[in-house]
């Protein structure tokens, strides 16, 4: 792959992968760090990406590299939301925090339904897991919101 | 609830300076990864210290090359943490190279570098060559009893925009360290020969997210999987100390190829080895592709997989060296300076 190519994925994909290794980490340098490797992962060249399918890639890279490369750290659980800090209060903010504060494993099918916009079959094939792991964990999620978030908000 | 969370991501993006940091690595990929992650990075580092009296001698106290050393403009500038003083004893600029060497003394008296200094990835070189820093390195130059010192040599190469030579005259510029990885600890085996019968034909196999690898059939591997996994063994599936904190996990034939998988069972920040499959006649086997990957509580696994078969095998030892263990020493230190053109 092309330096200008990787340019070009950057910067197309760049906010959505940091913004997806944001949701399991909660920390903006250890999502930056994880961005910076996942598109170092693909410069390294031994990934050919199937055009239409780049971000889906990304994304699954961010997942597993989210999950095997920092898990051992155990440190992500007790961190603030600091990135949060530049959200107005509001429904926005309520969202955000409901979300980030479920479980590890809720939030990433939470992220990629709510904000990519994929379904249900689409994020297992993201995440590696059965549809009908990601069905159990998008339901319990959803319970989980529920308890916190406003009526106003329809999920 | 899917319009407000997006408008809150929305809000979240990388910042200007990681953006720049991870452009500026893509416009120049890396073409080949080593095999010790924590460890690329530290190896672009400098750093050190050294002992008064030696500072004020001027006199290299490690083993410098001829064409170094004739350079090298005396700068003797310090700074101490934690017990621990970084010297950079001097410095020189040619064509372009800028060369440094630095020295690591333990004020306390106690021997915390007697196996070697690190620093980790949590180095720093402020400098003028800006994002045309082509290359860095740093070459261990090994313990000095007589000085107590541990020393180091950076060398840093730049270019203009244009291709020429970076003009670093009256520049100044900056090393700095937080962390230094010191108190590891070396193992080696030298000619080990496991029960090669008990090794299973069918291993169980997993895949898992690689951290990095090496050899020249890494990137064409054929147990690549997808999103950075790749086909291993599952670790546990034949067990084989093999020294103080290093074992074999698994090993196993998956195709034709011979799969040894080693794991580093001490909690050191950068345990790491390597390990060589030698003929009977005492020659390496080469091994065309080695990852490394950690399980889920972190316990690091490096695996090699070797074209070898059973027959093959049957006569095969095991050598190697490991260096495991030690501790990361929080610290601060700072030198800047300036070199006459």
């Amino acid at each position: 792959m092309t330096a200008v190519r990787l340019s070009e994925l950057f910067a197309l994909y760049g906010d959505d992968v940091y913004r997806f290794a944001y949701s399991f980490t909660r920390h903006a340098a250890d999502a930056e760090d994880v961005c910076q490797s996942v598109f170092c992962r693909l410069a390294e060249g031994r990934t050919e990406l199937e055009p239409g399918k780049e971000k889906a890639w990304l994304l699954a890279c961010t997942a597993n590299a989210c999950k095997n490369r920092f898990r051992f750290l155990k440190r992500w659980a007790s961190l603030p939301l600091e990135a949060a800090a530049d959200i107005p209060d509001g429904d926005s903010r309520a969202v955000l925090e409901a979300v980030l504060s479920l479980p590890e494993k809720y939030r990433a099918p939470v992220h990629l339904y709510y904000y990519e916009g994929y379904s249900q079959g689409e994020i297992a094939d993201i995440l590696g897991l059965r549809l009908t792991a990601v069905q159990t964990r998008m339901q319990r999620a959803r319970a989980m919101l529920k308890e916190v978030l406003s009526d106003e908000i329809t999920l | 609830m899917r319009s407000h969370y997006r408008q809150a991501m929305e809000a979240l993006v990388l910042s200007p300076e990681a953006r720049e940091r991870i452009g500026t690595k893509l416009r120049r990929p890396r073409r080949g990864m080593r095999f010790r992650p924590a460890a690329v990075a530290a190896a672009a580092v400098l750093v050190l210290a050294l002992g008064a009296t030696a500072a004020a001698s001027g006199v290299a106290l490690h083993e410098l090359p001829a064409v170094v050393l004739q350079s090298l403009q005396p700068v003797r500038l310090s700074d101490t943490d934690q017990g621990i003083t970084m010297t950079v004893q001097s410095a020189t600029v040619e064509n372009g190279v800028f060369t440094a060497y630095i020295t690591l003394t333990d004020d306390e008296g106690r021997s915390r570098l007697e196996q070697g200094a690190d620093f980790y990835d949590s180095y720093r070189i402020s400098a003028p060559f800006g994002a045309n820093l082509l290359t860095c390195g740093c070459e261990p130059l090994g313990y000095d009893a007589f000085s107590e010192s541990y020393g180091y040599l950076i060398t840093i190469k730049a270019k203009d925009g244009e291709g020429g030579a970076v003009d670093f005259s009256n520049k100044k510029f900056t090393f700095s360290a937080r962390q230094l990885l010191v108190g590891q600890a070396k193992g080696q085996i030298v000619a080990l020969r496991p029960h090669w019968s008990s090794v299973p034909l069918f291993p169980a196999d997993t895949t898992r997210y690689i951290l990095g690898g090496s050899g020249e059939g890494f990137k064409t591997y054929n147990g690549w999987t997808s999103g950075g996994e790749a086909l291993v063994l599952q670790p546990g599936g034949w067990e084989l100390r093999v020294t103080e904190g290093v074992s074999i996990s698994a090993a196993g034939f998956v195709g034709e190829q011979f799969h040894l998988q080693v794991r580093y069972d001490g909690t050191g920040p950068d345990d790491h080895g390597q390990v060589k499959l030698l003929t009977p006649e005492g020659g390496e086997v080469p091994c065309p592709v080695s990852l490394s990957f950690r399980d889920e509580d972190g316990t690091k696994y490096d695996e090699h997989i070797y074209d070898i078969s059973s027959e093959e095998l049957s006569g095969c030892t095991l050598a190697g060296e490991f260096t495991i263990g030690g501790y990361l020493l929080d610290g601060d230190w700072k030198v800047t300076f300036a070199l006459e053109n």
